[in-house]
């Protein structure tokens, strides 16, 4: 016996997964890859007001003013994805990813006396992920799709004449096949079983022999099974909400021991481990770990999990957690003589974590020069070793002295007639010998973060020469030149 | 002693994409900032020279004329005009650069510049000059220097106060010391003011297709190359004075003004060697002899001698006899040609059969064509049969006088609403869809908005505190109006005595086998080119093949000889019954005519002229319909005027009309008069017309006209500046308005099939064409593989039948190859019509979709069943006994429904032979008012009415309010929007193919119009859509 689960509308499914109370209203989907972008997908009230796939957003509005329009997330539609799936391995191991929205599963026994309770109960879970889906079932998987399809909620059918009244389209058909068979006025499935299988394949080609044999219930299929994922998960909702760290964390070292001991057998080990900690809300926290030197030492992987949660301020109580890792093989390092290596990346690693941890994670890291007028305009990357220092290109770079920045630039206070004639600021003060300069820039005008400035080199009575810039009516001393 | 400095290194907003200004902002800028002289150096091209060249006549600056030149290897040079030589030689280099590379690039070579550099100066540039954007500063002087001589090249420097700029420039006065070549300050300028630097950083994106946030350093660093004042520069050159006091020397130096192009008309060589006066006068007589017979008037030989002697005193002889040449090449040709426009106002074009006006007995003004005071060419528009007829006479054209010869006219497509939306919005980040739903609320076009700015980007779903709304507002404003690229005009050319190309910069077009100059219409106009405008005008080759396929159907007509009085003709109009016929089919013209009530020739040119923006704007179409129809009493301005308004009832309705008040009111001269003509049809300048119109007020006053009726004069003037028609050219259009109408009534199913193959064209679409067809009795026939031909055809005096030039997407080659096999043996089967036609599938599946095969099958499903079956191999052993088979076969499919049909007819073709779309859904709109039954609506009554939307209209004259034609299976009609309803429903009224209207039903002077209160789409599945006539 073979069972077919369909999300309809999965894309649009996908994306309100996380948005549940706009089911109810007038929401459509588009591809922004698109130009143009059209109506993919739409809510039954969108519909309802006129909305048609294949509209234009602006032909949409214009008969649906309320109308909510929503952009296709391929990123919402893998854990969907993903979700069916689990919700299939829970029902049957021999469970196949058919096609975006539609999981196939297989049971050995010819008959399923119960098949009415597992549809509920798969219709049930996969709701609670937010998934409206239908189930089918029948003798083949080719007719467990197409009963799934025509089900309201689920349906058990035996044989495919009880289809007759399915739309075509359910065949899935290729766009060109579905556009001929609209010219030939063939809109059901029965009405396309009507003609005969030869016609149909000497003017349609192969495909149509294939959904010929699709639509009486003779295609069928051996389940291309979906194996383990090549991840390995532990995950567990909890009885009752956790409000604190131990038990927590208890329930963390399990799962990696019991993950460890699976990569072990295997020779693998963690590469990346994603930790997904769930809260009543119905909110998860999500943070992805790479492991700086793959291992499979439960203590290190722990250590790193630790750190991070001890910081982790939880507003709302746990009731859920979720640990995937990502294995890879065993990485073999021979150290050079000569280049500076780390001995031990996880322990680095580890100290950076709790860098992160107190001054945030865009604080740590690498500078890097962004490509921008702004002067030290610079973000932090993430901390890879063995990459060769990028040199500049940059002419004025190339000229100047090397500058000193104060960062941030410490306030001054200067005297200004058509130049700079006194400067005070803390490190520096004193009358101006020489000044050059205005150098103006400015940028991000389209931005909140505009800025404009007036750069001055200037040197003092006593030598020191130094780089001070006006913003509005503000002096700033930026660094003093070596 | 104040400062004195010539800003010689500025660009406009016609460097394409570089410049943030347009030449009349820097011009202007420049007058504020004192500045004596200035020169615009356009990158590629002298695109914005004439403008900027009046503009700064105007302001009283010196304008000085230079260009950037790509040269090969990728430096920049900016070069500036000495002398005409120099002028010269820069166009020819342009030209020769540009014609030789594919449009939008541009490389000139440097020993081409050395073949072109007399008359030229050298600046060696900004960052992306010769001397900075190569290795070898040195030698690429030197090779400066060896082109130009040390005489005529200036090294450049600028200060833009930034960091390392110091040092380039003092490795540039290092090399200029050596060279012993003058330095030269210069601001590189990009924009007028300081907040041009935004277009500059929008355009640098748009060069590099990126967005804002990912330009980096792409962008400039700061505004500062802007218009400078001689006091700031004198300051950042402080070091540098030489610098300075170089700029105002060199400008000295360039004495090259704009006016001395050294622009000829080419002469016509007369066959037998004497004058061109003299052949002017024969060629002339001898025309009107064919024109009035044998024995001329003495008012038109008067009138000849008159307008002779003036042509040749002003030495126009050549330009006539030209014109009269290409007319004779069309004539010889079989295509049909009429001038339009004031040359009709002349006894000598009528003559020449230029023109087929007769301007003698229409009492046209002659000098509204040509005057002695007038300054510049006469313009003569010549409208011929729109495509390839056309393009024949345009070859011709380029045949006559070279590729560098002859040339189109420029027209500068500039940022407006959608452009300037969806480029705005690129750079800033914003998604498609956003750009998206405002572009659409411009639907086809830019429309007059009764809504503020951001109230519009509001109702497109912008939200205000969008973090970039104000970038999008303050870039879209600057930015608008701002040239973006050259098209071509859509029909004047110019010729040239010699070579065009090195008067004007030629490149080529986007359209093979045209070039075209970098000067627009305006532009060629000020400068004193000679344009000759051959128009293709869709009429005219209706009324051509119109012509033919009468007389194939041996029932010819000649449209110079058909009455000019007929009434059933005039009936026709008076009824509004105009759909098809020339200029008087639109909707405001149908809600004019049953008032109008034309019943003679005369009151054709009225009707052609009056739906104009000036008319309307000046308030004088109302009063004249009331006039006319004895409502209110006919008076006078003046009693002096009622010789030259006595024809319009005492109001001004043609351009003639103003000139002549302005004549006897204002004791204006001919050249006066001609100054006050310029201004009303100069569009860009509302300071010119300002300036005749306080002239002419000055003028009346002083001849005590009452201050009431100067007023009236004035008004009615500067409404005309809008938009007004000259007399002459009413009574050409007229003439093609009341032939074709007499056409639709005498002649009427030649007539709709010419239409249909005309197409596209005119104000409606081939369905409401086809309607309307049938309304006039006419059987319209499908397209049928037996029957049609590429064009529609005659099959009877009443039946159209459709050609397959009707079926999108088919093409035309393989389908004359099939009509041509089916001429050999007519197709037995749809197997043997594909085993010996050479058409794509698609186009096989698309003429049994539609019908065309049913001929050949039971029905189209039958023949769509057929032409999917895959034909056997001519070697197959059993391909006999299949054919029997296939022949004998019919197919399972049902026959498609009605609804289905009139869906497949309007995919395939956008019209169909059947039932009106509404038709289809009549019985389910038991409330709806049918078109036809309006007409016993009592004025005042609330009605619903529904439709197709054939026409939205929303007339900068209108105060915002939409007009909408909605089409049944019974008519059309008409309904009016307000702008507070139209902005409510601004997405619907613009998206939807088919609207549901309650409205009150207004009834005034026999014409009903529909007041819109409620608006609905009309959604229903059977209802297929044709595209509407929008915004225009």
């Amino acid at each position: 016996m073979f069972a077919a689960i369909v999300v309809p509308d999965f894309r649009l499914q996908a994306v309100l997964r996380h948005a549940p109370e706009l089911c109810s209203k007038a929401v459509a989907l588009i591809s922004e890859q698109q130009p143009h972008a059209c109506i993919l997908q739409c809510t039954p009230e969108a519909h309802a007001a006129g909305v048609v796939i294949g509209m234009t957003t602006s032909q949409a509005r214009a008969r649906c003013d309320t109308l909510i329009v929503r952009e296709r997330s391929p990123a919402a539609e893998r854990p969907a994805r993903a979700a069916m799936l689990d919700c299939a391995y829970a029902f049957s191991p021999f469970h196949e990813d058919t096609a975006e929205g539609v999981c196939t599963l297989e049971w050995k026994d010819a008959r399923l006396p119960e098949a009415g309770k597992i549809a509920q109960a798969m219709i049930a879970q996969l709701a609670s992920l937010h998934l409206l889906a239908r189930v089918g079932f029948a003798p083949n998987a080719g007719l467990a799709l197409l009963a799934a399809q025509s089900a309201k909620t689920w349906t058990c059918i035996q044989d495919a004449r009880e289809l007759a009244d399915l739309s075509v389209e359910s065949l899935a058909p290729s766009e060109r096949t579905l556009e001929l068979l609209r010219r030939w006025g063939i809109r059901t499935v029965g009405a396309f079983t009507a003609l005969q299988r030869e016609h149909l394949v000497e003017r349609l080609g192969a495909e149509a022999a294939t959904l010929y044999d699709r639509a009486t219930g003779q295609a069928t299929w051996p389940l291309r099974c979906v194996l383990p994922a090549e991840t390995y998960e532990e995950a567990v909702e909890f009885e009752q909400e956790i409000e604190m760290l131990e038990p927590l964390l208890f329930m963390l070292r399990r799962f990696l021991e019991q993950i460890a001991r699976r990569l072990e057998t295997t020779y693998l080990v963690a590469a990346e481990v994603t930790l997904r900690i769930g809260f009543t809300t119905g909110e998860d926290h999500v943070r992805t770990f790479k492991v700086p030197a793959p291992t499979a030492d439960v203590e290190v992987l722990f250590r790193m999990l630790h750190t991070h949660l001890e910081k982790l301020a939880a507003e709302h109580p746990i009731v859920s957690l979720h640990l995937v890792a990502i294995p890879s093989r065993p990485a073999r390092q021979q150290f050079e003589l000569f280049a500076p290596a780390l001995r031990d990346p996880n322990q680095f690693y580890e100290t950076l974590a709790r860098l992160i941890a107190l001054v945030g994670n865009d604080r740590v890291g690498m500078p890097v020069c962004e490509p921008t007028h702004r002067p030290d305009a610079f973000r932090m990357a993430a901390v890879h070793f063995g990459t060769e220092k990028e040199l500049t290109d940059d002419p004025a770079c190339e000229m100047s002295l090397t500058l000193r920045r104060f960062r941030p630039p410490l306030g001054a206070s200067v005297q200004f007639q058509g130049r700079p004639c006194s400067l005070v600021s803390a490190p520096v003060r004193g009358q101006v010998r020489t000044a050059e300069g205005p150098y103006h820039a400015s940028g991000d005008w389209w931005d909140a973060m505009s800025w404009d400035r007036a750069e001055w080199d200037v040197q003092i009575a006593d030598g020191t020469l130094c780089r001070i810039y006006c913003e509005g009516e503000t002096w700033f001393l930026e660094g003093i030149y070596d | 002693m104040p400062e004195q400095y010539v800003e010689l290194h500025a660009r406009s907003a016609f460097s394409f994409l570089r410049g943030a200004s347009l030449p009349e902002q820097l011009a202007e800028r420049s007058v504020e900032l004192a500045l004596p002289a200035m020169a615009l150096c356009d990158r590629n091209g002298l695109y914005g020279a004439p403008r900027f060249y009046a503009a700064a006549r105007e302001h009283g600056i010196r304008p000085i004329i230079g260009c950037e030149l790509t040269m090969k290897g990728g430096a920049v040079l900016p070069v500036l005009v000495e002398n005409q030589r120099g002028y010269q030689n820069l166009c020819a280099l342009l030209s020769c650069t540009h014609l030789r590379s594919p449009k939008g690039e541009f490389s000139a070579e440097w020993d081409e510049l050395a073949e072109h550099s007399e008359g030229l100066i050298a600046l060696t540039g900004d960052h992306e000059g010769p001397l900075q954007n190569t290795g070898d500063a040195n030698a690429e002087l030197h090779r400066l220097v060896s082109i130009f001589g040390s005489q005529k090249v200036f090294v450049e420097i600028q200060r833009h106060h930034l960091r390392g700029e110091k040092r380039t420039n003092a490795k540039l006065m290092v090399l200029a010391d050596r060279h012993d070549l003058p330095l030269l300050a210069t601001n590189g300028v990009l924009h007028a003011t300081r907040v041009g630097r935004q277009v500059t950083n929008m355009f640098a994106c748009l060069r590099h297709h990126t967005q804002l946030d990912s330009a980096g350093k792409l962008l400039s660093q700061n505004d500062e190359s802007r218009l400078k004042s001689a006091t700031e520069m004198a300051a950042l050159f402080h070091d540098l004075p030489g610098a300075i006091t170089n700029t105002q020397q060199l400008a000295d130096r360039l004495d090259f003004k704009l006016e001395d192009l050294g622009y000829e008309f080419p002469s016509y060589e007369t066959p037998d060697g004497t004058s061109m006066d003299e052949f002017l006068r024969r060629v002339t007589l001898e025309g009107a002899h064919r024109r009035y017979g044998a024995r001329l008037s003495r008012k038109v030989l008067l009138q000849l001698r008159h307008e002779l002697n003036l042509i040749e005193k002003l030495g126009f002889a050549g330009y006539f006899l030209i014109v009269w040449d290409l007319i004779r090449f069309c004539d010889e040709a079989g295509i049909m040609v009429q001038g339009r426009g004031s040359a009709a106002n002349s006894a000598v074009c009528f003559c020449l059969g230029i023109t087929a006006v007769d301007s003698v007995g229409c009492n046209l003004l002659f000098e509204r064509f040509l005057s002695e005071g007038r300054q510049g060419w006469p313009d003569i528009d010549i409208d011929l049969p729109s495509k390839d007829r056309r393009e024949r006479v345009i070859q011709e054209v380029y045949n006559r006088y070279g590729r560098h010869g002859a040339c189109m006219v420029a027209n500068v497509i500039s940022y407006r609403g959608r452009s300037a939306a969806r480029e705005v919005g690129k750079v800033l980040g914003l998604s498609e869809n956003l750009i998206e739903r405002f572009s659409a609320l411009f639907a086809s076009g830019d429309f007059p908005h009764t809504l503020d700015f951001t109230e519009q980007l509001q109702s497109a779903g912008i939200p205000l505190d969008h973090p970039r709304t104000p970038a999008f507002v303050s870039l879209y404003k600057a930015v608008y109006g701002l040239p973006r690229h050259l098209g071509q005009h859509p029909g004047g050319m110019i010729v040239c005595q010699g070579k065009l190309s090195r008067i004007v910069p030629l490149e080529n077009a986007t359209m093979p086998g045209r070039t075209i100059c970098q000067w627009d219409k305006e532009d060629c106009e000020d400068l004193r080119l000679v344009k000759v405008d051959l128009l293709g005008l869709g009429m005219m080759a209706v009324l051509q093949e119109t012509v033919a396929l009468c007389r194939e159907r041996g029932n010819p007509v000649d449209l110079a000889t058909i009455p000019k009085d007929d009434s059933a003709t005039f009936d026709l109009m008076c009824r509004a019954d105009t759909i098809g016929v020339f200029q008087i089919e639109s909707r405001a013209q149908q809600a004019t005519l049953p008032r109008m009530q034309p019943r003679c020739f005369y009151d054709t040119a009225i009707q052609v002229a009056i739906i104009r923006p000036g008319p309307i704007q000046g308030d004088l179409v109302h009063p004249f319909l009331a006039r006319r129809m004895g409502k209110e009493p006919i008076t006078y301005y003046d009693e002096r005027l009622r010789p030259i308004l006595e024809r319009t009832l005492g109001v001004p309705l043609f351009q003639e009309q103003l000139l002549k008040i302005a004549m006897v009111m204002a004791d204006f001269t001919g050249s006066e008069a001609e100054e006050l003509r310029r201004a009303l049809s100069f569009h860009r300048s509302a300071e010119r017309m300002a300036r005749v119109t306080a002239k002419l007020r000055e003028r009346m006053t002083a001849n005590r006209v009452s201050p009431e009726n100067i007023d009236r004069i004035v008004r009615a003037c500067s409404s005309f500046a809008l938009y007004g028609f000259p007399e002459s050219h009413a009574h050409s259009f007229a003439l093609l308005a009341y032939g074709s109408a007499w056409l639709k009534v005498h002649r009427c199913a030649e007539f709709f099939c010419s239409l249909l193959n005309c197409q596209p064209m005119g104000f409606y679409s081939p369905a409401t064409l086809l309607q309307d067809a049938k309304r006039h009795g006419l059987n319209v026939r499908a397209v049928c593989i037996v029957h049609s031909e590429w064009l529609c055809t005659l099959e009877d005096e009443q039946t159209i039948r459709l050609g397959f030039c009707s079926v999108r997407k088919l093409r035309k080659l393989p389908t004359l190859a099939m009509i041509a096999e089916r001429a050999l043996t007519s197709f037995a089967s749809i197997h043997d019509l594909k085993k010996r036609v050479s058409l794509r599938q698609d186009e096989f599946r698309m003429l049994a979709e539609l019908g065309a095969l049913n001929a050949l099958a039971g029905h189209r499903r039958d023949a769509l069943w057929q032409v999917e079956r895959q034909l056997l191999p001519e070697d197959d052993l059993f391909a006999r006994v299949t054919e029997v088979e296939r022949m004998a076969e019919t197919s399972p499919l049902l026959a498609m429904t009605p609804g289905e049909r009139l869906q497949a007819d309007y995919r395939a073709m956008g019209l169909s032979t059947g039932r009106h779309p509404m038709a289809h859904v009549r019985e389910r709109l038991p409330e709806v008012w049918k078109a036809s039954d309006l007409r016993v609506a009592v004025n005042g009554s609330l009605v619903i009415v529904a439709g197709a939307v054939i026409c939205r209209q929303r007339p900068g004259t209108a105060h915002g309010i939409l007009f909408i034609s909605l089409e049944d299976e019974t008519g059309i009609t008409n309904v009016i929007v307000s702008a507070q309803l139209f902005e409510s429903n601004r997405l619907m009224i613009s998206q939807e193919p088919y609207l549901r209207i309650e409205g009150i039903a207004q009834v005034h002077e026999s014409v009903l119009h529909i007041r819109a209160q409620r608006l609905q789409p009309l959604l229903a599945p059977a209802l297929a859509s044709t595209p509407s006539h929008d915004f225009h």
